[in-house]
């Protein structure tokens, strides 16, 4: 019998360990899975990189620069716009006293 | 039921299966190859590039069909279609769509002094959302001003 899949996934995996002079780097993804009868969807994304050094071990995270920039962008114009919506009501009010 | 109908749902089937197939290969994207390319070492420098994958499907398939219209004198409910002129038979379709992207985010760098990651920056995005916000913001204060 098939094996059944989940119909949601939101998991952390590991790629393949990757060793250059006594580093040893393992990249780490997000999946997001979603399955549905006829169909499904799947956003997979790069997160961190665990390092090995020296027998320490640290997290680091890999940043979406273009989404970073995206976002910033859109939290700007939705502040301008409360502002100068908070601004006009202001005024409406004024004119109205 | 007849060897028409056979056809039709054995049709069916088979492409329902060819999809079924195709939406199970959803699992190859989720494996972490799909993010991470394959480690290139120049010198002392291993490389590795990340990016990110999304990819969404989906499909449908219908059958149906209609018995045909009883003739006078023969016994039974008689199947009126199209006023009893339409012989009878049987139909299936399907359709499906999807769309993929990726986009690459950073650049991993390996060697012995540790390791680097430098994010790749999509120029065209950004400025294309710098557009979007700025156009935006003149059409909302224009409209304000205007209400003024």
């Amino acid at each position: 019998m098939a094996e059944r899949k989940p119909m949601f996934r939101y998991v952390l995996v590991d790629g393949t360990p990757v060793s250059a002079g006594g580093v040893r780097a393992t990249p780490q993804a997000r999946v997001l899975e979603v399955r549905w009868p006829g169909g499904g969807l799947v956003w997979n994304r790069p997160v961190a990189v665990i390092v090995k050094r020296d027998g320490t071990t640290s997290r680091m995270p890999i940043v979406d620069a273009t989404r970073a920039a995206q976002l910033a962008l859109g939290a700007f114009a939705a502040l301008v716009s409360m502002m100068a919506a908070a601004r006009a009501a202001r005024r409406f009010r004024r004119g109205h006293e | 039921m007849s060897d028409e109908v056979h056809r039709v749902m054995e049709s069916t089937d088979r492409a329902h299966e060819r999809v079924a197939g195709l939406v199970e290969r959803l699992t190859d994207v989720t494996r972490p190859g799909a993010v991470f390319g394959e480690p290139m070492t120049v010198g002392e420098n291993t490389v590795v590039t990340a990016a990110e994958v999304f990819l969404a499907m989906g499909y449908g398939y219908g059958m149906g069909g209609g018995g045909k219209p009883r003739e006078e004198g023969e016994e039974g409910p008689r199947t009126e279609v199209h006023g009893g002129e339409m012989p009878g038979g049987y139909g299936g379709g399907g359709g499906g769509g999807g769309s993929s992207k990726g986009r690459p985010v950073a650049v991993i760098t390996i060697n012995p002094a540790g390791v680097r990651i430098e994010p790749v920056l999509d120029l065209t995005k950004i400025g294309l959302a710098f557009l979007m916000v700025l156009g935006s913001l003149f059409v909302m204060m224009g409209k304000m001003r205007r209400s003024m």
